[in-house]
């Protein structure tokens, strides 16, 4: 019983780097209750969606996509590579969206905290910690 | 190959651009390129619908690459049915919602217009794209237009935008992660290419993407339970950039989960059996019907009241597709433009009542009364239509839904369907009431801010020229759609559904 999945592992050790940054984005997202850690979650997800895409290029005893002096395929498939230049570009709008937000999030309520609002008394500090 | 569909993209996309560039050196300048942009998309649409109707399916090929190498946008009857939506709805918005940008967001119009028009180009995007890659660039465009203009509103607003942003990213990733298990069955991402190649996939690979896929687009189409983000964004975020967001943004989802549900894999007659994954998805719709429907009547904010009425009906739409049969599928695309009509036009009246009366509640209500007879008139009317009375448009979207769950057998999808119908009808009451029966006590004002007190309502009109015109052009069009609905399903629903349905 135990053989076998471990066997299945193995045969799929490259798609941990799926796996962990996926796994600790969610951790991040679900267990945080500040807006900076839920997003650098939502980073580490889109993070590991990418090497997700990455991987699926590869091939065994193949060369990068470049046609050079001597060398002649297999080529790795280079079209997840495109895929992936966009998505991070997506990501890198994202996080420009994000960090606005968060900004605005500090100084009206003087905290990324999710149960901090100016609103309430005495929790307000509105101080430029 | 024809030109419009590209042409469509390309006015508002360089709409946006002009907008963000002009509006800096001359304020007006943006008003004018957005309603001027908006105005040539929805000619270039209807235009685009009379050659579709002549000769057929368009498809563009970007570059000149042909697929299932290069990105291609179709233009089908039903493309054009969601195009023409999307940019009149957008535009009769922008005309009506005059009021509610001079003053809730003045200052920053230039933002707001480029904005507006980025999501249309990216909702056109999503709506004409051929490839499951390109669906995930229009899908973020239109999101990250959407977060943006959710966080800059009212001190608080940038909250509900985070959680937004949080939330629908993750649905995105999801999305981007399903394609990536379809890329790795199939090999391709042309939307009719995998659809070919899905019968000699893996049946896990498939089966597993079209599930994230469900589970991303869910998000984002605000399906129970994954409806968190919207009444926060759509009650915190300015009243204009509420409304163009709640008419739009989640029907656009909802198209896109249909086309890549029934185009894709149900192009093959479900080849790959995903009847787990409809059958999860109907009673998430059946839920979202009952369970939106009683939130939206414990709401005492407009707007509130108005998301989780989405919330709602957006559950009957996915109740629909969930059915994959003839009559399912009809009235939930008919169910997409009725509710994008009936959100535009609430959206846009609560955006008029905040701006010019300063109401924002139910329990302010009363104080319309005799003040606002228009606008109640729009809201009884789109009320009705909300509940399903017959001559108006809501009523054909449910009662093919209703149709096709009694055609299928589902009974308790047909229960959560006129279940839901009572409950509308409790909500919508709940607003009607207090506008058209005196109470003896109207001890309203009191907690009545009246945020616009600056610029005191003027009692004898209720709505600039713009808004009493662009409300009367979402009703008449409910009624229309009403009315017309037996052509409009022949030429543009029935006429572009896949084989087999």
């Amino acid at each position: 019983m135990t053989i076998p999945f471990l066997t299945f592992l193995l045969e799929r050790a490259p798609y941990l780097l799926f796996v962990l940054p996926v796994t600790a984005g969610a951790y991040f997202m679900l267990a945080q209750r500040n807006v900076l850690l839920s997003f650098v979650g939502l980073y580490l997800i889109q993070t590991g969606v990418i090497f997700f895409y990455v991987l699926l290029s590869v091939r065994r005893d193949a060369v990068i996509p470049i046609r050079l002096e001597g060398s002649s395929g297999p080529y790795i498939n280079p079209l997840p590579h495109a895929l992936m230049l966009t998505a991070i570009v997506v990501g890198v709008a994202l996080l420009g969206v994000a960090l606005s937000m968060m900004r605005r999030i500090q100084i009206e309520d003087g905290s990324l905290q999710e149960n901090v609002r100016r609103r309430e008394p005495k929790k307000s500090t509105r101080g430029r910690t | 190959m024809s030109l419009f569909p590209i042409l469509i993209f390309l006015v508002p996309f360089s709409g946006a651009l002009l907008c963000a560039m002009a509006g800096w050196w001359w304020g007006h300048a943006a008003r004018l390129i957005a309603l001027a942009s908006l105005g040539l998309m929805t000619g270039l649409a209807v235009a685009a619908g009379g050659e579709v109707l002549a000769t057929g399916t368009l498809h563009t090929h970007l570059g000149g690459w042909a697929p299932p190498l290069g990105i291609e946008f179709v233009m089908d009857p039903l493309t054009v049915l969601m195009t023409v939506l999307v940019s009149g709805s957008a535009f009769l918005l922008l005309v009506g919602l005059r009021d509610g940008t001079r003053l809730e967001v003045e200052g920053r119009e230039t933002a707001f217009y480029a904005l507006t028009l980025l999501l249309v180009t990216g909702m056109t995007g999503m709506v004409m794209t051929g490839d499951l890659f390109n669906m995930f660039v229009h899908l973020e465009v239109t999101s990250l237009s959407a977060y943006a203009l959710t966080g800059a509103g009212r001190p608080g607003a940038a909250r509900a935008g985070l959680r937004y942003l949080l939330v629908g990213s993750l649905g995105a990733s999801l999305y981007l992660l399903g394609v990536g298990f379809v890329y790795a069955g199939t090999g391709t991402l042309n939307m009719a290419d995998v659809a070919a190649h899905l019968t000699h996939a893996p049946p896990d690979l498939a089966v597993m993407g079209a599930a994230l896929i469900t589970a991303g687009l869910g998000v984002k189409m605000a399906l129970f339970p994954l409806h968190g983000w919207m009444p926060p964004a759509y009650s915190a975020s300015t009243t204009p950039a509420a409304a163009v967001m709640a008419a739009l943004v989640t029907k656009v989802a909802a198209y896109a989960l249909l086309r890549i549900l029934f185009w894709v894999y149900g192009d093959t007659g479900f080849a790959i059996d995903l009847s787990l994954l409809l059958t999860a998805l109907g009673w998430a719709g059946a839920t979202a019907i009952v369970v939106g429907g009683v939130l939206a009547f414990a709401q005492n904010d407009l707007r509130r009241l108005f998301a989780y009425s989405s919330v709602s009906q957006m559950g009957l739409i996915a109740v629909g597709l969930s059915l994959a049969n003839r009559d399912g599928l009809t009235g939930a695309i008919l169910h997409l433009a009725n509710d994008t009509l009936m959100k535009a036009a609430l959206f846009l009246a609560a955006s008029v009542l905040f701006t010019r009366f300063g109401v924002s509640r139910i329990d302010q209500l009363g104080l319309l009364r005799g003040r606002a007879p228009w606008t109640i008139t729009v809201m009884a009317l789109t009320g009705a239509s909300l509940i399903g009375l017959p001559p108006l448009a809501g009523f054909f979207g449910k009662w093919y839904v209703l149709m096709g769950a009694l055609d299928a057998e589902r009974w308790v999808f047909v229960a959560a369907i006129l279940a839901g119908t009572l409950i509308t009808a409790g909500y919508v009451f709940r607003i009607m009431e207090p506008l058209l029966f005196a109470d003896k006590t109207p001890a309203v004002s009191t907690t009545a801010p009246a945020p616009s007190s600056e610029e005191p309502p003027d009692s004898r009109s209720e709505g600039s020229p713009g808004y009493l015109a662009a409300s009367a052009g979402f009703v008449l069009a409910l009624i229309l759609l009403g009315l017309l609905n037996a052509p409009v399903v022949t030429h543009f629903v029935r006429a572009a559904l896949p084989e087999g349905f």
